[in-house]
């Protein structure tokens, strides 16, 4: 796979995945930036990979992750808590506040599937689980998605 | 009929246009020039750090033998043990170091550990007195600041058949120097700490120096309350007492035994905080001992120390005055008093109080603490009498052996100056600290009441005051609030709880609240039943685990 064209494919399903899995776009996107940095840095290796979006996108939930511990350390030596990030204006706030409403987990897992287009096998993988973990995951928060959105909306949660 | 992908496509519309692939190139060329940078960086710092640690410390004829290994300390060395209390005995000069032998390693003094070092020349790196941190009437100066961080575990030799105290994992040893001037004969100074990460257990000492011949250990602070989640020092670390002028030899000790992330630990900053004249009060004494009852209040225990709260009563039909220090004495089994070094004041954090003169009315009571360490120092004993020497006689408290309630390691204890009691139905001393480690989810703060239903207190107006909890926490969103409880086990082992009111915790960790003390108290879903006579307790919090112990008071408006 030639770095160039997968990336630009890829880039901007990896900040929509990373998005829905912490909830700050901006955070995502730099984090998206960082890992495709790696990525390029690495490709010789990274894309002979079966699955170099895994791969990235587990650099990116990395990235995020020390990023929130260390915004965790500034608020606790500052004193104040940080404000929640602002929705991403792009979804319809139903459906963004639906998904914020899932668990960690259940994010992940639908942004994997959904964004990054996934087999529930890759997902699985991504996640560090079971490939039944991952699948009962998906089940559960596909349902909760419907449960949380109207059923006048028509809109179809199944896989 | 929308499916999932199609919601949430826009946010792939949306995403910010990818970098172009000349700027990805560039930054991955920084990203390897950085890695190649802090490579080097990292090896150099390691370099620096064996050189200047790897001391170990023996006796050697009339001194003790340094073996400096690659340091080249010279002349002259500062030893910092793990445990404060031989602080005195291995703080070394270049009188007391018998010879510096150059060697990677030999045994270590005593019962194993590291030290950590410090040179004649690097105490003086600040050079000849040069008072530029001038806080209040006196100079101070904060000069060298060291410190060491590694897995330090001190070791514990037992002493007959007492066992050894579990022993703290030491993460951390910090030394810090200040230099006073023109100081009078009594100051106080307060020097703070802060660190990235809150820290509850904590030791420091305080060690005058003369003309950098080792002096007398004067205090011991088990707990140092002014680590916390903070940035900036807001609550130092006082210490009051008789300074010369010179340097004084702060050591403090961070201790990782409460099961969190020690990687996490580092400390950011110390500070010369504050530095200010003691207020010296006249104390009159006219209370003989024979008209005095002494008896033990309350024992709180808590990381690893004991305070025990005590009153003193005035018997007899006359008033009478006391104050300042109390003279106390510990006594064993067979009536024998055991040899102590009594610390007047300094480890009481939020309660600790200037001496004064105390006016006891008949049938009112003063009180004071008594701190005592539960690790670090064997031998350790349960004292069966507290005695104290007042106007040449002596009052004597004895504590139930079979509870056990006051464990004593070591020679050093801390008392208060006597403190004037709450009133009449509120029992002494009406504060308290943490009665558990903070590996317990809930820390709960206790304090004595004494319910006398002749005089109250029901419907008594009682405030508290008090700080504690750090700042903010990590997960702390907005207010931190904290419930205040009236608290009491009924014979039956039953938790009484009665809310007293929900404290908004400032910023600064201060938080006050003023109530009424119920008629009633309630038994967990079991409704609820009056007041009975009794001792009861103030309890405040519980407390997240990570937030440092607080201390409050209680007094009756």
């Amino acid at each position: 796979v030639e770095f160039a064209s997968w990336y630009k494919g890829y880039q901007p399903v990896l900040v929509a995945a990373l998005t829905v899995v912490v909830g700050d776009g901006h955070a995502a996107a730099d984090a998206a930036d960082e890992a495709l940095v790696r990525a390029l840095e690495r490709w010789d290796r990274v894309g002979s990979l079966a699955s170099p979006e895994g791969w990235t996108y587990r650099v990116g939930v990395n990235l995020l992750r020390r990023r929130s511990r260390r915004r965790a350390m500034e608020r606790m030596l500052l004193g104040r808590a940080a404000p929640p990030p602002p929705p991403p204006p792009e979804v319809r706030p139903d459906v963004w506040a639906a998904v914020a409403d899932l668990s960690a987990r259940q994010r992940e897992s639908i942004a994997l599937r959904y964004l990054l287009d996934l087999s529930e096998a890759e997902v699985a993988e991504a996640m560090g689980v079971a490939v039944g973990t991952a699948s009962a995951t998906l089940a559960t928060a596909r349902a909760r998605l419907a449960s949380l959105l109207d059923d006048d909306r028509e809109i179809e949660v199944g896989p | 009929m929308r499916t999932i992908n199609d919601l949430l496509q826009p946010l792939v519309d949306g995403a910010p246009a990818p970098s172009s692939m000349a700027e990805l190139s560039r930054r991955v060329r920084l990203r390897q020039r950085r890695r190649r940078v802090g490579i080097a960086a990292s090896v150099i710092l390691m370099a620096a750090v064996a050189v200047a640690s790897v001391v170990h410390l023996s006796r050697g004829g009339s001194g003790v033998v340094v073996r400096a290994g690659r340091s080249g300390l010279g002349q002259g060395v500062l030893a910092v043990p793990n445990n404060p209390s031989e602080a005195s005995r291995l703080l070394l000069s270049s009188a007391s170091v018998a010879k510096v032998v150059p060697g990677p390693r030999l045994r270590a003094y005593k019962g194993g550990g590291s030290y950590g070092v410090m040179s004649n020349t690097e105490l003086a790196a600040s050079g000849p007195p040069q008072p530029p941190d001038q806080r209040g009437p006196i100079v101070a100066r904060l000069g060298v600041t060291r410190q060491w961080i590694g897995p330090q575990v001190p070791t514990c030799r037992p002493v007959g058949t007492e066992p050894c105290p579990p022993m703290p994992d030491i993460v951390a040893t910090v030394v810090s120097v200040v230099e006073v001037f023109d100081s009078p004969a009594a100051a106080q100074i307060s020097v703070g700490y802060t660190a990235s990460s809150a820290f509850d257990k904590l030791g420091a000492v305080r060690i005058p120096l003369s003309n950098g011949q080792p002096a007398d250990l004067v205090a011991f602070h088990y707990l140092v309350p002014a680590i916390g989640p903070q940035s900036a020092p807001s609550r130092p670390t006082e210490y009051v007492g008789t300074f010369s002028d010179g340097p004084v030899m702060f050591v403090l000790q961070m201790t990782a035994n409460s099961g969190r992330d020690t990687q996490f630990v580092r400390l950011v900053q110390a500070w010369l905080a504050e530095l200010a004249p003691k207020t010296t009060t006249s104390v009159v004494t006219s209370c003989s001992a024979t008209n005095l009852n002494l008896a033990l209040a309350n024992v709180d225990a808590a990381a690893g120390s004991t305070i025990s709260f005590f009153t003193l009563t005035n018997k007899s039909d006359a008033a009478c005055a006391l104050g300042g220090y109390p003279a106390v004495g510990l006594g064993d089994d067979h009536g024998v008093s055991v040899p102590l070094i009594v610390i007047q004041g300094g480890n009481f954090p939020g309660l600790d109080a200037l001496p004064t003169t105390v006016d006891l009315r008949p049938g009112a009571s003063a009180s004071f603490m008594l701190q005592t360490s539960a690790a670090l120092n064997p031998p350790c004993f349960y004292p069966k009498q507290v005695v104290l020497s007042i106007s040449g006689g002596t009052v004597d408290a004895p504590v139930n052996v079979s509870d056990q309630t006051i464990y004593v390691c070591g020679s050093l204890v801390h008392v208060s100056a006597l403190m004037a009691s709450t009133t009449d139905g509120l029992g002494s001393p009406g504060s308290g600290v943490a009665t558990s480690a903070l590996q317990t989810p809930t820390t709960f703060v206790t304090s004595a009441l004494t319910v006398n239903p002749s005089r109250g207190p029901v419907g008594t107006r009682i405030a508290i005051t008090g700080r504690g909890f750090g700042a903010r926490t990590a997960h702390s969103i907005g207010d931190l609030r904290q419930s205040v409880y009236l608290h009491r086990y009924d014979a039956q082992g039953h938790d009484l709880l009665a809310m007293l009111g929900v404290v908004s915790v400032a910023p600064d960790g201060s938080f006050s609240l003023t109530a009424d003390v119920p008629a009633t108290i309630g038994v967990r879903q079991q409704g609820v039943t009056a007041l009975a006579p009794g001792d009861y307790q103030f309890v405040v919090g519980p407390t997240a685990n990570l937030l440092p112990s607080p201390v409050f008071t209680v007094t009756v408006r």
